[in-house]
Order: C-alpha cells, then sequence, then structure tokens
C-alpha cells in the first residue's frame, strides 16, 4: 500500500488501508460468531451486528407510523373548523406522534447504530454483554408493539407525550389508555437503560489497542456521555411513571393536592428525564456529524478536543435546563432564572460545535453527495431551532409564548434539524458498509431538498402564528383571525417532507434489489469501521487493529504494527481461541490491553427475560395480578438461565498457556472487568432512583404544614435501628467472607455469605413486622404512600441482593470459587454493599426525617 | 527532537479528575443551590435576613464563591499540566502518553473555564432578584 502519510491538515491518505483478515482462520471465526439458523435461532441471535441493524429497522418502522400521525394532525389543521378528526382523536394522534418520536424512535434508532458501529470504529469485535443488547432489542419490540396494540383496545393515550397530573391521573384519565403509555413505555425505558450500561463499558474498556481517549472517534467521545446521561434521566422518569402508576392503580396520593401530594412533582420528574432527553437525541447526532462532515470535507475535522469536550459539557449542562419547561408554574424566581441561566449557557458549547464543524467545512474540499447535504441542512436547522431556543430562556419571553405554536416550532427546528437530519445522512453514509450497496445519489438529492425545504415551509410559519396567539393541541380554531395561511402553509410543508420519504424507501428498497455495488470504503472515509470486508464478517476483525492516529486509515499504512507484543497478543487472538468468542478488554484512558475475556454465544434467555417482562408490564394494565406475577418469576427464571455457568471447550491448560505468551490475564469465564464495571452502573442507577424517590420525599414534605400530617403518629424507631443493625453486621460478615475467597479460604466465604444472608434475612424480617404495624396504609395520604414506597423500594433492592447471595451460596458450595476466580461472589458482595446503603437511607428517612423536619 | 519527559506525567486519575472538576463541581453547586432555593424559599425555613442579607442569598452566593474557587483551582492546575505538555516534542516515539495527557490538560482547561463562566453567571441571580 502506497505510503501516502498525510502531515499536513489538509487532505486524506487516498490508499484505503485495510484490515489483514487472513483467510483461513477468518473462515473459522466467521463461523463461531455466525448467527444461529432457523427460527428459534432468529430468538438467539446476540451478535451486535444483527441486533444494531433490528433495533434500527424497527425503530425507523415506529418513526414512519408516528410521521403518519404527524400527516392526520396537520390535515386537522389545514383549514379552520375542519371535521376531518375530532377532538378526543386529535388528542390520541398528538400523544403518540410525540410519544412514538420521543420514546420509540430517536433514542432506540441511535442506540441501535451505536450498537451495530461501535465494536467496528473501537476496533473491537462485539459488545460487552451480546445478551443483555438481544434484551434490549426485545423489549424495545414488545414495548413498542404493546404501545401501538391500545388501538386495537380502543385506548389510546391521550394525555400529550409528557402525561401531566391531574389529566393523566385516576380522575381525569379513568380508562386504560394512561397505563398503555406508562407500562407499554416503561418497557421500552428498561430498555434503554440496559443498552446504555452496555454503551458505557463498550465505550471505556473495549477499545483497539493504542486508541487512547484522545484517538477515539467523536461519536464514541458522543454515546459514552449520552449512554451515562440516558442512566441519569432514564431513571427519574420510570420512578415517576411508577409513582403515577400506583396513583392510578392502587390509590396512592403521590400527585393529589388534595390529599398532601403534589402535582409538580410530577413535572419535576418528568422534565429532569424530558430535558436531557432531547440531549440524549442530539448527542449522538452531534457526533455522527462529526464522523461524516470531515470526511466529506476532505480534511480532519478542525477542533477535535473543543467538539470532546463541548459533548460532556453539553451532556453536564442539559441536567440543568428542566425547570425551564415549568417557568409558568409558581417556582420562586430565584430559582427559575438558575436554569434560565444554564439554558442559555449550554449555547456556548453547543455554538462551539457548529462553529468547529464550518470551519472544517470552509478549510475543506467538500464533496456535496448526499450524506454532506444533509449535514448542512442539519446545520442550518439546528442552529434556527437553537437561536429560538435562547430566546424562550429568557423567562419573561417564555412566559408569552409557552404552550404556543412558537415553541412546537423551536423543537421541531431543533429535532428535525438536529436529530432527524443526521440520521438521515449517516444511513446514506453507513448503509454501504452494511449492504454493499450505495443508495442511489438522485434519489437521494430529492429526498433531501423534498425534506429541507418541507421543513421550513411546514416549521417557520409555526414561530409566527405562536407569536399571534394559537396554542398547542387544538384541534381546529375559529376562522378569520388571521391563523389559516400559516397553517395551511404548514401542512403544505409536512406534505413535502411525506414525500420526501417515500423517496427515500423507495430508494432504499430499489437499492437493496438492484442498486450499484459499493467498494469497501466507497468514502474514503478515515475510521475503522471502513476497515473490513464489505458486507463485514460477523465478527468484524480478525487481526484486531492497532491504533496510532485519530484517523486510522488516514493516517496508518498498516493497522496491524506496534509494539511487539501487542503485535503478537493480535496475531495469537486471531488465532485462539477458536471455541468461544473473545473480545479484547483495554485499560480506561490509554487502551492497553488487559483482559481476554469471553462474551456470550446465541442464547434463548434474553428472550425469555423479555417475554416475562412484557408480561409483568402488560399485565398490570388490567391488573390481572396472577399473570404479572408469573411474569416475574418468568423474568426470575430466566435471569438464573442467564447467570448459570457455562463451562468452555478449551482447556484450562491453554487459556494459561496463552496467558504466559502473552502476559495478559485470560478470562474464559467472563470478563473481571467489564463485570465489575457494569455492576457499578447498576448501583448508579439505583442511586439515582433512591435519589429520586427522596427527592419525592422531601418534595411531599414540602406541600405539607406538618409532618408525619395530623392524624399520623411519629415513627417508632427502635425496630428498624434493630433491622439497620442487623444490616450493618451482615455487610461485615460480607466483608469476612470476601477476605476469606481473596486468601483461597473456601470455606470462609461459605460461612460469611451465609452469615451475610441469615442476618439480612433477619433485617427483613424484622422491618417487615415493623411495617406491618406502623398503623396507617398507603391510601389516604401522601404521607403514607411516600412512606410505603421508599420502604418497598428498600426492601426490593436487598430482596435482590438476598437473591445473588442465595445462588452465589449454591456455587460457592459446589466449589466453585478460589482465590483466582471468584469474580461472582466480589460482585454479590459489592450489590450487597450498596444494597445495604441504600436500606439505611430510605429506612433512615422514614424513621428519622418526622422527628427532625 | 525526540526524548522522553524529564518532568514524570500526572497519573492518569489525575487527569481525568482535573478534567471532571468543572462540570461535577457545577453539576453539585447548580442541585445544592437549587434547592436551597426552592425548599428554603417554599418551606419558609430560609425566609430571614443575616446582616440585612436574605438568607437565600446569602447561601446561595456562598456557594457559588466555594464552587468558584474549586474549579479555578482545578482549571490552574490543568493549565500547568498543558503548559508542561506544550514544552515537549509530540513524536509518536515519546508520543501516546504525552498527546493524551496534553488532550486530557487541554480538556480539563476548557472545561473548568466554561464551567467556572457557568458558576460565575449562575451566581448572578441571587445577587440581583428578590430570592422568594
Amino acid at each position: 500500500m502506497a505510503a501516502t502519510t498525510s502531515t499536513v491538515a489538509d487532505g486524506a491518505a487516498p490508499a484505503q488501508t485495510q484490515a489483514v483478515q487472513p483467510q483461513p482462520m477468518t473462515d473459522k471465526l466467521s463461523e463461531l460468531w455466525a448467527d444461529p439458523k432457523g427460527w428459534i435461532g432468529q430468538l438467539r441471535v446476540v451478535q451486535n451486528d444483527t441486533l444494531g441493524a433490528r433495533i434500527a429497522v424497527v425503530a425507523f418502522f415506529f418513526f414512519v407510523w408516528s410521521g403518519i400521525d404527524s400527516l392526520f394532525i396537520r390535515a386537522q389543521l389545514v383549514v379552520p373548523e375542519n371535521t376531518l378528526v375530532g377532538p378526543a382523536r386529535f388528542n390520541e394522534l398528538f400523544t403518540m406522534h410525540g410519544s412514538a418520536m420521543m420514546y420509540l424512535f430517536a433514542v432506540p434508532i441511535l442506540e441501535g447504530f451505536a450498537i451495530l458501529l461501535l465494536p467496528f470504529m473501537l476496533g473491537n469485535r462485539d459488545m460487552p454483554f451480546p445478551r443483555l443488547g438481544a434484551y434490549t432489542f426485545w423489549t424495545f419490540l414488545f414495548g413498542g408493539l404493546l404501545f401501538y396494540s391500545s388501538t386495537l383496545f380502543r385506548a389510546v393515550p391521550n394525555a400529550g407525550w409528557f402525561a401531566y397530573v391531574p389529566l393523566s391521573g385516576p380522575v381525569y384519565s379513568p380508562g386504560l389508555a394512561l397505563d398503555f403509555w406508562l407500562l407499554a413505555l416503561g418497557v421500552a425505558e428498561v430498555a434503554a437503560i440496559a443498552a446504555g450500561i452496555e454503551i458505557i463499558i463498550a465505550i471505556l474498556r473495549m477499545r483497539a489497542p493504542g486508541m487512547t481517549l484522545s484517538r477515539m472517534p467523536l461519536f464514541a467521545w458522543a454515546m459514552l456521555v449520552t449512554a451515562f446521561s440516558i442512566l441519569f434521566a432514564f431513571t427519574p422518569l420510570i420512578v415517576g411513571s411508577l409513582l403515577l402508576e400506583l396513583d392510578r392503580k392502587v390509590g396512592t396520593k403521590f400527585f393529589d393536592p388534595t390529599a398532601g401530594g403534589s402535582p409538580i412533582l410530577w413535572q419535576h420528574l418528568f422534565w429532569i428525564f424530558g430535558h436531557p432527553e432531547v440531549y440524549i437525541q442530539f448527542l449522538p447526532a452531534a457526533g455522527m456529524v462529526s464522523m461524516i462532515l470531515p470526511v466529506f470535507a476532505r480534511r480532519r475535522i478542525v477542533g477535535y478536543p473543543f467538539l470532546a469536550m463541548a459533548l460532556i459539557a453539553i451532556a453536564f449542562l442539559s441536567f440543568g435546563l428542566w425547570v425551564h419547561h415549568m417557568f409558568t408554574t409558581d417556582l420562586p424566581p430565584v430559582a427559575t432564572t438558575f436554569f434560565a441561566v444554564a439554558s442559555m449557557m449550554i449555547a456556548i458549547p453547543g455554538g462551539v460545535q457548529v462553529f468547529a464543524w464550518l470551519a472544517t467545512l470552509w478549510s475543506g474540499r467538500p464533496v456535496f453527495k448526499t450524506p454532506l447535504l444533509f449535514v448542512v441542512g442539519f446545520l442550518v436547522l439546528f442552529v434556527i431551532g437553537g437561536l429560538t431556543g435562547v430566546m424562550v430562556a429568557v423567562i419573561p419571553f417564555d412566559w408569552q409564548v409557552h404552550d404556543s405554536y412558537f415553541i412546537v416550532a423551536h423543537f421541531h427546528y431543533v429535532l428535525l434539524g438536529g436529530v432527524v437530519f443526521p440520521i438521515f445522512a449517516a444511513l446514506y453514509y453507513w448503509m454501504p458498509r452494511f449492504t454493499d450497496r450505495l443508495l442511489d445519489e438522485g434519489l437521494g438529492r430529492w429526498h433531501f431538498w423534498l425534506m429541507f425545504i418541507g421543513a421550513n415551509v411546514a416549521f417557520f410559519p409555526m414561530h409566527i402564528v405562536g407569536l399571534l396567539g394559537m396554542p398547542r393541541r387544538v384541534y381546529t380554531y375559529p376562522a378569520g383571525i388571521g391563523w389559516d395561511i400559516y397553517n395551511q402553509l404548514a401542512t403544505l410543508g409536512a406534505f413535502m417532507m411525506g414525500v420526501g420519504m417515500l423517496v427515500f424507501v423507495i430508494n432504499v428498497i430499489w437499492t437493496l434489489r438492484a442498486g450499484a455495488p459499493a467498494r469497501a470504503n466507497p468514502w474514503d472515509a478515515d475510521s475503522l469501521e471502513w476497515a473490513t470486508d464489505t458486507p463485514p464478517p460477523p465478527h468484524g476483525f480478525t487481526l484486531l487493529p492497532i491504533v496510532h492516529s485519530r484517523h486510522p486509515l488516514w493516517d496508518q499504512t498498516d493497522l496491524h504494527q506496534g509494539e511487539s507484543r501487542v503485535e503478537a497478543l493480535v496475531r495469537g487472538l486471531a488465532r485462539w481461541p477458536q471455541s468461544w468468542r473473545a473480545v479484547l478488554v483495554t485499560s480506561l484512558v490509554d487502551a492497553q490491553p488487559q483482559e481476554v475475556a469471553r462474551v456470550s454465544g446465541p442464547s434463548i434467555w434474553p428472550f425469555v427475560a423479555a417475554v416475562g417482562t412484557i408480561l409483568m408490564f402488560a399485565a398490570e394494565i388490567w391488573s390481572l395480578r396472577f399473570v404479572s406475577l408469573t411474569g416475574v418469576l418468568i423474568v426470575i427464571g430466566a435471569l438464573i438461565g442467564w447467570h448459570w455457568p457455562d463451562p468452555v471447550k478449551t482447556s484450562e491448560q491453554e487459556a494459561v498457556d496463552f496467558e504466559r505468551e502473552h502476559a495478559i490475564e485470560v478470562n474464559p469465564h467472563g470478563s473481571v472487568i467489564v463485570s465489575r464495571g457494569a455492576l457499578w452502573l447498576v448501583l448508579l442507577v439505583i442511586g439515582v432512583a433512591l435519589a429520586c424517590f427522596l427527592f419525592s420525599y422531601f418534595y411531599i414534605r414540602l406541600e405539607n404544614t406538618s409532618w408525619p400530617p395530623a392524624g399520623y403518629p411519629l415513627p417508632d424507631w427502635t425496630l428498624a435501628a434493630i433491622g439497620a443493625g442487623l444490616l450493618l453486621l451482615s455487610a461485615g460478615a460480607t466483608v469476612w467472607a470476601m477476605r476469606g475467597i481473596r486468601a483461597d479460604k473456601a470455606g470462609q466465604l461459605r460461612a460469611g455469605l451465609a452469615a451475610a444472608f441469615v442476618l439480612g434475612a433477619a433485617a427483613v424480617g424484622v422491618q417487615g413486622f415493623d411495617l406491618a404495624r406502623v398503623g396507617f396504609g398507603h391510601d389516604t395520604h401522601a404521607y403514607g404512600s411516600i412512606f410505603y414506597m421508599l420502604a418497598g423500594f428498600g426492601l426490593i433492592v436487598l430482596l435482590g441482593g438476598l437473591l445473588m447471595s442465595a445462588f452465589i451460596q449454591l456455587w460457592a458450595w459446589k466449589g466453585h470459587y478460589s482465590a483466582r476466580r471468584h469474580t461472582a461472589a466480589a460482585n454479590g458482595a459489592l450489590f450487597w454493599y450498596g444494597a445495604v446503603i441504600v436500606w439505611l437511607l430510605t429506612f433512615g428517612t422514614l424513621y428519622l426525617a418526622p422527628h427532625v423536619i | 527532537m525526540t526524548h522522553a519527559s524529564s518532568t514524570p506525567l500526572p497519573r492518569n486519575r489525575w487527569l481525568l479528575i482535573g478534567l471532571l472538576t468543572g462540570p461535577v463541581v457545577w453539576a453539585v453547586y447548580f442541585l445544592v443551590a437549587y434547592l436551597v432555593g426552592e425548599f428554603g424559599c417554599l418551606s419558609g425555613a430560609l425566609q430571614f435576613a443575616v446582616l440585612g442579607v436574605p438568607a437565600v442569598t446569602a447561601i446561595v452566593t456562598l456557594l457559588t464563591a466555594i464552587a468558584l474557587i474549586a474549579v479555578l483551582i482545578a482549571g490552574w492546575k490543568t493549565f500547568e499540566v498543558w503548559q508542561q505538555m506544550k514544552a515537549l516534542d509530540d513524536t509518536e516515539a515519546a508520543g501516546r502518553e504525552q498527546a493524551r495527557t496534553r488532550f486530557l490538560g487541554f480538556g480539563g482547561l476548557l472545561l473548568s473555564g466554561l464551567f467556572a463562566y457557568a458558576i460565575l453567571l449562575n451566581g448572578v441571580p441571587a445577587l440581583v432578584l428578590r430570592p422568594c
């Protein structure tokens, strides 16, 4: 290959550097990593290429469905006093449109892209938890289908995509529609969190050797901060949805102001999710733009450190904006102004990104293929939306335009421009990678111009009609007040976009049947996902790449050259193991190889767990307790099957030989680093949930003049203290148990875990006894509701720990653990400590706070 | 000219701490200041004055000062790291460690600067507006 290493800022090396794929080993690895056949095989697929594509395709179908809903909305509003759909149906339409776009399209499709692309981009073979990825897919699919099945049951959600109480509560929405909204989307939310955990671990610990943090593709930076945001944002939504569903089903009073609850609490919990949600959608899109734009500008991206830091800054700042959706509620001015300030501040990193992109285009030699057209369209639309965003950050201005079409215009500019356009750019850009075909350029241009012009024709007039006073979510408007022309234009624009979408679908179908074949790197791109054959084999890289640059395919003539130890390692990994799927785990900052670990092959358990999950949630819609209990048991059974040790076919000796030859730890039972990392993230999610419950507790306290409320006794903390004491002892026993196994004393492990289990069960018994005699229920006042909610949370987390401990003890008694190998026990211990802390904070608050505040 | 650095490079842990101090301090400060404002006002617990200054104003201003100082210190440290790296050569031989150190140092500088500014601006409303 020609050695045209570019040292000037301008210009890509035209020689297409390819990863070497020694053929015999490639064939063996392809066989090992291939998806199983047959329809049961389809249910058992865990490999990231297939899963990522499946998630993206399903999400795209929801996008189309939701787009059709929007056409009905616009058809109804095209003329005043129209009778195409009535008000009830109209409420359903905008609810379904918004909810499907926000929950079932934008986040899932980007997660699908991430699962598909990241292992390639990072130079590894799969995601760290293939079965979790499969679980994400099935729960997402089932959740979305359950959501849309509400139509069959004539219970279509109709309270908007944010379901404000009291409209969404038991009094004003007595039917099943809101239960569909809460429970079906709840399933999809769980899917998102699962994917978030996996993405973080993949990016932090599974990069190619040499891919330091400063050489990571910007899409990886974007997905990293996005995945963390998902963990911090989706958890409050799940908590809030749980509280609302309890209000609806079992009579709790979390959001009932006549019984000590607070409707504003729902708004807080929702928007703590809702605002970061839109950045969770925008950040991956920005990451994709940062990958695509330089390729078509034919130069390296300008300002890589600025772009990476902007992504981090936006992710953090986005959590300080949520009250800007609540400016018109009666919150103190000092508090709301903080959010106004942060809402303006976030424009700085946003602007930095835009300038970096413009600088790259300006100083490059742009090639205006369809992906670049969509990127330019993104820049225009997103900046316009960003400008109106800064306008509405000004509180008095927001008071004028809140709930008007001005806001509809703003968010469609930022979401359509900022998320949908990059998604289309990505589809045109990466489709040749995975399908061996290039989408047609001519049709692509038609698609772009119809979408771009249509978007502006649809949404620009909404600014004006909003300022003229047209409110949101109205199914019609009077004739003769001057709004007609703007609505007509908006409808025209919407249908233009619909035609554009049709052109795209035709393009895809035609291309897949008869399109021009693409060579391996048709865009002369710089990142690793272009380094394999087209279409890539299921395992991606036979010989893992060794990275020395941010732009490996532009700067490196040889992708497998580096320190001799690392070169030997990647050659070794191409040959062994051949009977289990191995990935390389690397260090966080410098991507030094640390571990060769096994990832899962095909398995039915994710599908079974998803079936159990959807049963659990769906049954609750109709309050079918026995069915939902069956769902719980299925999930528990699936988790047991999932974690049941699955021995490998290679001998212990082969692993030891490899370890010795390459001076690296080999873990055929699963990665120690990856599983520990994931456990920390699970604890993080539990911690965020705890914070939400505590926030709710104190918020409800704020709503009440006395605490406990009149007629409620001050809690007697004697038994609770005994329970807490027992748990602290159990933590001590666990520490002792772990010390034992680290010194290879399996007996001490067994004894310690058994003691901890008994103490933990005793604590549950003591606390449960006390809860049974507190003397008040959950459904008379918010005090009782939040009391039982917090108690339930503490109990459930601890019960999870007890269940884990039971299985670890079972395997300990079978002699499974040693000093060298006791990851599950260590993880279980860590979880236990977390559960003890959760318990102390929940019951501490419940029993001590009323005495103090 | 290639040479190994004569001063040892900062350990990765410190680089990451320097990188993330700005955003994390801002996040904690923001949450605490907001909760002080909302809970303090709505509950009436903080509707008193300290030396003629409303309690909420005083507390928020104090928090702003503390947060700002913390972030400025982190920013100064990362600036020193970055300066140290700029003076060294960046070839692949010396290279990978220096490059990522410089990147994380510079990144820390950017984030500290932005979030110091964010903290400062966030403190302004407390001085201007009547708190409750």
